[in-house]
């Protein structure tokens, strides 16, 4: 018996040996990190006046002159936090006299040494302020780490970095590979990186539209609904026959941005698509953008078997002024199907409910009333014929 | 008989000593991954992505049961978050108070009785959608009382947008909260199933706004020793669990979903606490038996602040309520899918370490003990058994304590006072003088209302956030 109860005491020592290690390192953590604290206060107190300067003299003539006296590292790097958070702030020149004043301090040189340090997150930290700083410089150097480093979630922060850097298109083009090789579908937030660059990245898009791999036409189309390019058509039919689900979906949301896009032989199409999310895009759009011309169209894709595309065919013949809303009521009266006529009187009622709030547009509440008074007269027609029959 | 009780507590000690081990193990991995989830955390800016379009939509769901002390300030806190497109949904599950009437009063809402809702789940009977164009992005339900998962599932009906995020009414978001998380699905959207928050006790915080203003640690026992074990739990434990895609909870306070997926798996499950579990179980299992590569994330640095419990009758009800939901869900699908290889991970790690340190917890630990009294009752000279056994449980949680803290310190520093972290080491050692052993007791009794079919909520009050601002003042008065 002695033997499991001394095992037991050797893991106790062990567990008590363990327990004041960790609270070593718990506190001796604490303490730096409340001295860095104080460190910082200090330091801003001390550059208080210095700050003021940089941003007073901000639009005046002049490269902004560093901090008189010789900086430590710490210092260095306290005041290249507070610059960091005023680039963010500031735009135009007064970014750009920033921006040098970094390269004058020597910040940029010291994390252009940082990124090849043998510590890992010294060089995210580094590439982090490079990219904050704009370092064209610092472009090779990021993209050799995100070639070389582990994959995990900093390859975001070096591309995001690299993005704020790069000046030439190419550059962006190798981040864009590298971060779909990293991680497919993560194209959103590869365009959202992209938005940071200085560049104009619209033909980069237009570009990947081209490629073959379908992850990067992908970030194309995503990109190019912010970055609107002409003649662009060509290209988009082709892709809506693509045999990647997500690149049609996207191709389509793309087309119903621009009313020329949606012609009357689109329309039909996409309103028939096998993908019922391409319907679905296509009907929305069409009262989105009031495209009266198509509500026979509309009419036809309320009996969709899918909810989504019914739906939204219903909601936009209710945004289709008078109009849309007399053939939505006229659903009531000719479809068989008890579900899609419960649908359409949803839709209906609550179209009329926005009457319960008072809308400051006056073309709109002119609209409303237009919608109502046809739909008493249409109801009251209707109770008759009712009525009419029964006798 | 004195053997037996020997042998057997020899094995509650070395149970004790296994089931810390393996948590620390897990933690282990936790300190691995803190220090890339600091980076990205402090490195993402958040303010631009939450002006971004390519940030995906959210519907936030809010099941509502007695809220009306909290729910007008919880409200104007999620409308006011930082997410460029969202829509709150909040569901009056039956309550028996004013909730109802003080959204409607406080919103002007009007009653719809023609909103688009999707019956893809079926729920308890909808009395009406209400609505005001002046909030566009706000719903409320008003239907019969089903219970949390019934209203989440109304929730998931209306909802608008493919990925939901759940809330407890009684909890409060930070702004950048829901950004900070839609940061990590956007990492990995294909994958991403679901994404739990961090919760952390708002407790003795000063609360504007439905804002968190200034962070205190709670000025009472109870919430303060939760404090520390939402702590453990959520730092030392889920971040690890999910570096290895084992995590088996997203608490119900604060997470997001994949609505798809949800849908897929046929929503959330009523009729039994314990959902948030249950939902994750489902999804682990859906997409194994599928094939699917898929991900369960944990974004510790999206906080979100809920009330602690500050009687004992409330804290005991509460925790009768999680033994009985985590036993509900072992018994439905944790018996099929232990030790299967086919559910990888879950299956051969998670499964079996909360069947066996969870659920069955209780039982070891009670009957350890009660055989080393007995064992030590016999024989008066082995008194030092009991004290290593008592020992070995103190020490043990002291060190996981502070890898909590130290993760804490590394990557968050919320509480950034030197005697905040004094006062977090004394009560880590505190809680194992007679709180946790309540804790055991409270699963057990929350096993044997199972067993009795007592699917109650039990009690659960609400104290509104101005009082808690108004204490918290007051307090701070008093300290001068």
């Amino acid at each position: 018996m002695e033997t499991p109860l001394t095992i037991a005491v050797y893991m106790l020592y062990g567990l008590c040996g363990a327990a004041v290690l960790g609270l070593l390192v718990l506190f001796v953590l604490k303490l730096r990190h409340l001295a860095a604290d104080k460190r910082e206060r200090v330091c801003l107190e001390k550059y208080q006046d210095y700050f003021f300067y940089i941003q007073a003299y901000g639009e005046e003539e002049g490269r902004l002159k560093p901090p008189a006296g010789v900086l430590t590292r710490s210092e260095k790097r306290i005041i290249q936090k507070k610059l960091i958070s005023l680039l963010e702030r500031f735009r135009g020149i007064h970014r750009q006299k920033l921006l040098d004043l970094c390269e004058d301090l020597g910040l940029v040189e010291m994390d252009l040494k940082r990124l090849n340090s043998w510590w890992k997150w010294s060089r995210v930290d580094a590439a982090y302020n490079l990219g904050m700083m704009h370092a064209e410089q610092a472009v090779p150097g990021i993209i050799r780490l995100m070639k070389k480093d582990d994959n995990d979630a900093s390859m975001f922060i070096f591309a995001r970095a690299l993005a704020k850097c790069a000046r030439q298109e190419k550059d962006l083009r190798e981040m864009v590979k590298l971060l779909v090789a990293y991680r497919q579908n993560c194209q959103p937030l590869i365009v959202d990186i992209l938005s940071d660059s200085q560049i104009d990245t619209g033909p980069l898009f237009v570009s990947l539209v081209s490629e073959e791999d379908a992850d990067l036409v992908k970030v194309g189309l995503i990109g190019l609904t912010s970055h609107v390019q002409p003649g662009m058509g060509s290209i988009l039919d082709q892709l809506v026959n693509s045999a990647d689900k997500e690149v049609r979906i996207k191709v389509v949301k793309l087309l119903c941005r621009d009313i020329r896009y949606l012609t009357k032989r689109n329309v039909s199409l996409f309103l028939t698509h096998p993908d019922w999310e391409i319907s679905s895009v296509v009907a929305k759009a069409i009262g989105e953008l009031g495209l009266s011309t198509y509500i026979p169209l509309l009419k036809r894709a309320v009996k969709d078997p899918h909810w989504w595309v019914a739906r939204n065919s219903m909601n936009s013949l209710a945004q289709l002024q008078v109009d849309g809303f007399r053939a939505l009521c006229s659903i009531l009266e000719e479809e068989r199907d008890s579900c899609i006529r419960e649908m359409a009187n949803q839709v209906i009622q609550k179209e009329l409910e926005k009457g319960k709030f008072p809308s400051i547009d006056l073309e709109q509440q002119i609209t409303h009333q237009q919608k109502l008074l046809f739909y008493q007269e249409w109801s009251r027609k209707t109770l008759n014929t009712a009525h009419a029959l029964e006798k | 008989m004195r053997d037996f009780l020997l042998y057997y507590g020899m094995f509650a000690i070395y149970y004790v000593f296994v089931i810390n081990s393996l948590y620390l193990f897990i933690m282990m991995f936790s300190f691995k991954s803190i220090m890339g989830i600091l980076k990205s955390s402090l490195y993402s800016r958040y303010q631009a992505l939450s002006g971004s379009p390519h940030v995906p939509p959210i519907s936030i769901l809010v099941p509502a049961y007695n809220e009306e002390l909290t729910i007008i300030e919880n409200v104007r806190s999620l409308l006011s978050l930082n997410y460029p497109e969202y829509e709150v949904i909040v569901i009056n599950d039956g309550s028996g108070d004013e909730t109802l009437n003080v959204l409607i009063n406080e919103f002007n809402l009007q009653l719809s009785h023609h909103a688009a809702v999707r019956p893809v789940l079926n729920t308890g009977k909808v009395r009406g959608v209400y609505y005001n164009p002046a909030y566009p992005h706000l719903y409320l339900i008003d239907k019969d009382n089903g219970g949390k998962a019934d209203s989440l599932n109304a929730g998931i009906n209306l909802s608008h947008y493919p990925l939901i995020a759940s809330i407890d009414a009684d909890s409060l978001l930070e702004k950048d909260a829901l950004i900070r998380i839609a940061r990590v699905y956007m990492e990995n959207p294909e994958e991403t199933v679901a994404i739990g928050g961090d919760i952390r006790i708002a407790n003795g915080c000063k609360i504007e706004d439905g804002i968190v203003s200034e962070i205190r640690l709670p000025n009472k026992l109870l919430p303060m020793l939760q404090s520390i074990e939402y702590l453990k739990a959520f730092l030392g434990g889920r971040i690890g669990w999910s570096a290895i895609n084992g995590l088996i909870i997203v608490s119900g306070a604060f997470g997001v979903f994949r609505k798809d997926y949800v849908i897929k798996v046929g929503g959330y499950r009523g009729g039994y606490p314990g959902e948030d579990m249950n939902i994750i179980i489902k999804l682990h299992k859906y997409m194994l038996e599928n094939k699917l590569p898929y991900r369960v994330a944990f974004c510790p640095d999206a906080v979100c602040w809920t009330q602690a419990p500050d009687t004992w009758k409330i804290l005991g009800s509460q925790r009768r309520r999680w033994g009985r939901g985590n036993l509900k869900n072992m018994i439905e699908y944790g018996r099929y899918m232990v030790f299967r290889p086919k559910y990888k991970i879950f299956g051969l790690v998670t499964l079996p370490y909360n069947i066996l340190f969870e659920t069955l917890n209780p039982y070891f630990r009670i009957t350890g003990l009660l055989a080393l009294i007995g064992y030590v009752l016999m024989d008066m000279t082995q008194a030092n058994i009991l004290l290593i056994y008592g020992a070995l449980n103190i020490l043990y949680g002291f060190l996981l304590g502070i890898g909590a803290l130290l993760l804490e310190e590394i990557a968050f520093r919320r509480y950034p006072r030197f005697q905040d972290t004094v006062k977090m080491l004394f009560y880590t050692i505190l809680m194992f003088f007679g709180y946790r052993q309540i804790g055991v007791i409270w699963r057990f009794l929350g096993h044997i209302e199972y067993m009795r079919n007592n699917n109650s909520w039990g009690t659960m009050t609400r104290t509104s956030w101005k009082a808690e601002e108004k204490k918290t003042i007051s307090s701070l008065e008093v300290r001068g």
